[in-house]
């Protein structure tokens, strides 16, 4: 008697728990998220690192993205669209001017999704070391739109948001 | 008497009106800290000497309700959120034309006098017009090129408050 009221209860809290986890949260935007969080971790590098992890982040990032996916950076002189397979030679060009570099995105919010598509933006804090030494750090506040492809979200677009107008 | 009073200060009787009490104190903090006066570090040298990289300080959120910002407030300025903000410092409100000769600040073609200002670098830039409901900002760290700075008008609206010290 006592286990089945145990039974019971247990039965109700994880039947609520479910409900309010397919009821409140928006899975898709969840996903977003991550998969743009997982993109800036990919973006990274430091001096002396593992050849093969590098090669290997540069290849998730690859999938990560469109087969053109634009990219308007003005901050960084990036205006221009990328071209999927293109991406390993960009990642080392890159390589070339900044020793190392980390990218974290902040107060992302999803601004809409209406599948296959959506659109989110974010504030990236770019740290940067520079070919000769110096710091080059950078506070850019990006707009992304990414699309939906045999159920994986890629980046189509990647747009610097002026905060100030020169 | 002491040891009975330091005993309850340490190890309080969990009853209803203490675990009110605990709960009143943490959302009276939570939202003084995250809308009124939002703690912040300042990293980058574009605000030096004023605002040196490292140094913590709060935003208080509330100086603009009733006013807006003027020269030569120092300002925060949100992005897409406010746990990433730039520090500034408003030079020209709307209407007012900024220029920048051999490193001097010229507003509405007057020289401005700029004592916050440390070193200064052989900036040129043509006049600008402040857009009706935008700012002018500027940091106050001129000693590096302008390319490699951030500065430019930005909407009034964008600012969240500024430094509490």
């Amino acid at each position: 008697m006592v286990n089945r009221k145990y039974l019971t209860a247990g039965v109700i809290i994880i039947a609520a728990v479910a409900s309010f986890l397919i009821l409140f949260v928006d899975w898709e935007a969840r996903a977003v998220k991550k998969h743009l969080h997982t993109l800036a971790k990919d973006l990274e590098w430091s001096a002396g690192e593992n050849r093969l992890a590098a090669a290997h982040r540069i290849r998730r990032l690859q999938e990560g993205l469109a087969e053109n996916c634009q990219v308007d950076i003005p901050g960084y002189g990036i205006s221009r669209s990328v071209d999927k397979k293109d991406v390993p030679t960009y990642m080392l060009m890159a390589r070339n001017y900044y020793k190392d570099l980390s990218v974290d995105l902040e107060d992302m919010d999803i601004q809409s999704i209406d599948l296959p598509q959506a659109q989110a933006i974010a504030t990236a804090f770019v740290k940067a070391t520079g070919a000769d030494g110096r710091r080059n750090d950078a506070v850019l506040a990006l707009q992304f739109r990414l699309q939906k492809v045999e159920k994986k979200w890629r980046v189509t677009e990647a747009k610097e948001i002026e905060v100030l107008e020169r | 008497m002491v040891d009975r009073a330091v005993k309850n200060f340490f190890f309080p009787k969990i009853t209803v009106r203490y675990l009110l009490r605990v709960a009143v104190v943490a959302v009276s903090a939570f939202i003084i800290f995250k809308y009124v006066f939002i703690p912040f570090r300042v990293q980058g040298e574009s605000m030096s000497p004023t605002y040196v990289t490292g140094s913590f300080n709060f935003c208080f959120a509330l100086r603009y309700v009733f006013s807006s910002p003027v020269p030569p407030d120092v300002v925060t300025i949100r992005m897409t959120g406010r746990k990433l903000m730039l520090l500034k410092r408003v030079v020209a409100t709307a209407g007012q034309s900024v220029e920048f000769r051999t490193g001097r600040l010229f507003i509405d073609g007057i020289k401005v006098d700029e004592p916050y200002v440390s070193g200064r670098y052989d900036w040129n830039r043509a006049p600008v017009i402040v857009k009706p409901g935008h700012v002018y900002v500027v940091g106050d760290n001129r000693a590096m090129p302008a390319e490699a700075h951030t500065f430019g008008q930005t909407p009034v609206n964008r600012i969240v408050g500024v430094p509490l010290w």
